[in-house]
């Protein structure tokens, strides 16, 4: 594995980590008293420290270090972590983010609130140097004592003259520690070098000398330069942190790599130190003891999922995993349908079919649940855009959230998150009432309540973003596009259809903002991003009540529920996501319009009628609708009626993606392997209609 | 690394691609050296590999002056001062 891979896999971890922080700050606001959480948050941030100083991250791990000591000093004081401290966390992960990715980058600038936040953090640890002074004393005499039991002082009478030198540079508070490196020799090629842990020792304190051992370097013909021949390198080294610190330096080397000790000045007779119960740093020694300790106990405890194991697989091997499962169940497939199979008269291949197919099915759901994942990582992320949504716009929120173990491909979480983000600043920044005032003379409660809510529905997931605020106004809508010409005033809509109509790309909210709090505001961008999921946003609204945003997302990308049709002889499936009702129209409810077109009456409301082979340069037939089936579907443009030759049945089919060639015809998505054996083509439902407008 | 006639002059800031590039340059060039300087700033190194490829280039051909090495050790500003043991 090279440096570049290396970096890959850092980027991706570091990534998870700084995305769990934001995460855990803001749970960490709802519950201050959970030490344990702030623990696990400390936990994070020192793991990318060390990770981001080890792969030569040196601004990233440098940031990172300040941010780890002020949440090491609030999980080690009593101190209530306030809201301005939170806000200053929150900053510090944007700007972890930001310095991380201007490293990735190779731009060596800091961000413009860098300093600002560091100040802040500074503030708060300059505070704890006023208040903590007398706990550290007692501390360090305490840890020195207990790593000369540990691993045997080096008092001055028994060290080198030179060591009784090194310990009268010390400043105040310092300690001198004496680090043995022994690096094996293939240390170059994993990355590290003396030098690299030299510059991490130097950002923990300061190095007077180092004593490297040249002894066993070879001539030039013998000398490989990516080996290293450094039999031994003595640092001496000077620093205020104590030895746990230090010793986390070297967390990414071998224990066999280095050795620490601590070099003090001859012991002088111990005296006991008395311990006040206030004065003790870590723990609470109240009265009670055998009821405190078990509770500090519990503090440092990793969490229960810490516990659970996990892998790390590319998700293109589960792509490949997946595409030769779907292999397996298209043979299978075949061999059910296969009327020369089914017509052998033997119990046992009858039997093995039956165990055959069982097994597919166990296998295939199998692994399909590889690739699920709940949808709790992304609801958590929201929590962090509605602070700072109601935030930047001074309304107060409240956001609750249901269903986040509903499970959902892991491709779709990734594309699903910026959708929710735009949708859920909406719902806040134009769905909510303007103050508080406005809000109560209505009757409802001052804060206004968001809800986000996963949940299945016939097959598919639905993803829910509820407000209560003041709703979205029908008349003006309709009006609105009617004037920018996207409809005519006397089409007939649903209330759904005309909602929808604010996520069209050319409507223009400019005039309705006021009105309907400009809903419209990027919204056709949500849109474009589902509909690309194989997805669909549905509004409803009732004005005074609130507005609720569904997304409705089939369960994987990998596999699609569609509907089977057959027109001139050829097979097409059609996401079941997109079909609202299939039917075949009496002759009576069928009408024709010069110049209009065809048309089917359903229910009163009256539907264009869609020919695929049409659409689809398959032939010039018209077959008669009566005699033909009709599939409503609904799109961005409304409802519309494809007419197709027969129905032959709904199925789970495998997507295939298209070659080169078929992948330009928009109206197509994909492919499918039949269990004959034959290829039907999936039907991009959004451009089937919509690109044709003239048919 | 520049070289001025039978002078050779590098950095501490040479990575481990300079270093290997330095002991190609050198191997069969030994006889024409006279000096290898180490120049620039003196805070940090980059790898500790530069310091093994002179002790292997001092061993192969003691005449030649490596002043970072003949002087026994080497204050680095950032990264205290260097002894080299050599036997």
């Amino acid at each position: 594995m090279n440096m570049d891979e290396l970096k890959g896999i850092f980027i991706e971890e570091a990534t998870e980590i700084i995305e769990k922080l934001d995460i855990d700050i803001i749970n960490f606001e709802e519950d201050p008293s959970d030490k344990e959480l702030l623990n696990e948050l400390f936990r994070g941030v020192h793991t990318l420290k060390g990770s981001a100083n080890s792969f030569g991250f040196s601004n990233l791990g440098g940031f990172v270090h300040h941010f780890e000591d002020v949440l090491d000093y609030y999980r080690s004081s009593d101190e209530e972590v306030t809201a301005s401290s939170i806000d200053l966390f929150l900053e510090a992960v944007d700007i972890i983010k930001e310095v991380m990715w201007k490293e990735v980058d190779g731009i060596n600038e800091t961000p413009s609130n860098y300093n600002k936040c560091l100040d802040g953090i500074k503030e708060i640890l300059n505070r704890s140097d006023t208040t903590v002074s007398t706990n550290e004393k007692t501390q360090k005499e305490e840890t020195s004592v207990d790593f000369a039991e540990e691993f045997g002082d080096i008092s001055i009478e028994n060290s080198e003259v030179e060591e009784s030198s090194l310990l009268s540079q010390l400043h105040d508070g310092e300690e001198l520690y004496h680090i043995t490196l022994t690096l094996d020799d293939d240390i170059y090629f994993r990355g590290f070098d003396h030098a690299k842990l030299m510059k991490l020792l130097s950002g923990e304190g300061r190095i007077l000398e180092s004593h490297w051992d040249m002894e066993a370097i070879p001539t030039l013909d013998t000398l490989d330069c990516e080996r290293s021949y450094f039999k031994e390198v003595i640092i001496y080294f000077a620093s205020l942190e104590n030895y746990t610190e230090i010793e986390e330096i070297f967390e990414y080397i071998e224990k066999n790599e280095y050795s620490i000790k601590k070099i003090s000045q001859a012991p002088a007779p111990v005296e006991p130190i008395s311990i006040v119960e206030t004065e003790i740093k870590y723990g609470n020694r109240s009265s009670d003891e055998t009821q405190e300790k078990p509770k500090e106990k519990k503090q440092f405890k990793r969490r229960k999922s810490d516990s659970v194991s996990f892998v790390k697989v590319d998700t293109s091997k589960l792509d490949e995993l997946f595409d030769s499962v779907g292999e397996l169940v298209i043979a299978q497939n075949f061999l059910a349908e296969s009327e020369d199979i089914q017509g052998i008269q033997d119990e046992y291949v009858q039997k093995s079919l039956t165990v055959l197919e069982k097994i597919t099915k166990l296998i295939q759901n199998r692994v399909m649940s590889l690739r699920m994942v709940p949808i709790h990582d992304t609801f958590e992320k929201m929590k962090r855009v509605a602070r700072d949504a109601s935030k930047k716009v001074n309304k107060e929120i409240s956001l609750n959230i249901e269903g986040a173990e509903t499970e959902i491909d892991k491709l779709m979480v990734d594309a699903l998150s910026d959708p929710l983000i735009h949708v859920m600043r909406n719902a806040i920044d134009h769905g909510m009432e303007d103050s508080q005032e406005e809000r109560t003379n209505q009757g409802k409660t001052a804060i206004g309540q968001v809800t986000l809510s996963a949940y299945h529905k016939g097959g598919n997931i639905a993803i829910e973003v509820r407000d209560d605020g003041r709703g979205i106004n029908r008349d003006k809508v309709f009006d609105k596009a009617v004037a920018q010409g996207i409809i005519k005033s006397d089409d007939t809509l649903t209330d759904t259809e005309v909602f929808a109509l604010i996520m069209k790309a050319g409507f223009s909210t400019a005039d309705v903002i006021s009105d309907i709090s400009g809903r419209g505001v990027g919204l056709d961008v949500v849109r474009s991003s589902i509909e690309k999921l194989q997805g669909k946003v549905e509004i409803s609204s009732e004005v005074g009540k609130g507005s609720t945003f569904t997304i409705l997302l089939p369960l994987t990308l990998a596999i699609i529920d569609g509907m089977i049709v057959e027109t001139c002889g050829d097979t097409y499936i059609i996401p079941t996501l997109s079909v609202i009702e299939s039917f075949a129209p009496s002759k009576d409810i069928v009408h024709r319009y010069s110049n209009r077109g065809e048309f089917v009456d359903l229910r009163g409301e009256m539907i264009p009628i869609i020919r695929l082979n049409k659409i689809l340069d398959l032939s010039d037939d018209m077959p008669e609708p009566w005699e033909s089936t009709l599939m409503c579907i609904e799109n961005e443009r409304g409802k519309y009626a494809l007419l197709v030759d027969d129905l032959i049945g709904r199925q789970q089919v495998v997507i295939k993606t298209l070659g080169p060639a078929l992948s330009k015809i928009l109206e197509l998505s994909g492919s499918a392997i039949m269990g004959t054996g034959e290829i039907a083509l999936i039907l991009n439902m959004e451009e089937l209609y919509s690109s044709k407008k003239d048919i | 690394m520049t070289i001025d006639g039978d002078v050779i002059e590098i950095e501490l800031s040479d990575d481990i691609e300079a270093v290997i590039e330095l002991k190609e340059f050198v191997k069969n060039r030994l006889n024409y050296i006279d000096t290898i300087n180490v120049v620039g700033d003196k805070e940090t190194f980059t790898t500790s590999s530069l310091f093994q490829l002179l002790m292997s280039i001092k061993k192969t051909q003691p005449e030649i002056n490596i002043p970072i090495l003949d002087e026994g050790s080497v204050a680095l500003s950032q990264f205290g001062k260097l002894y080299w043991i050599k036997s």
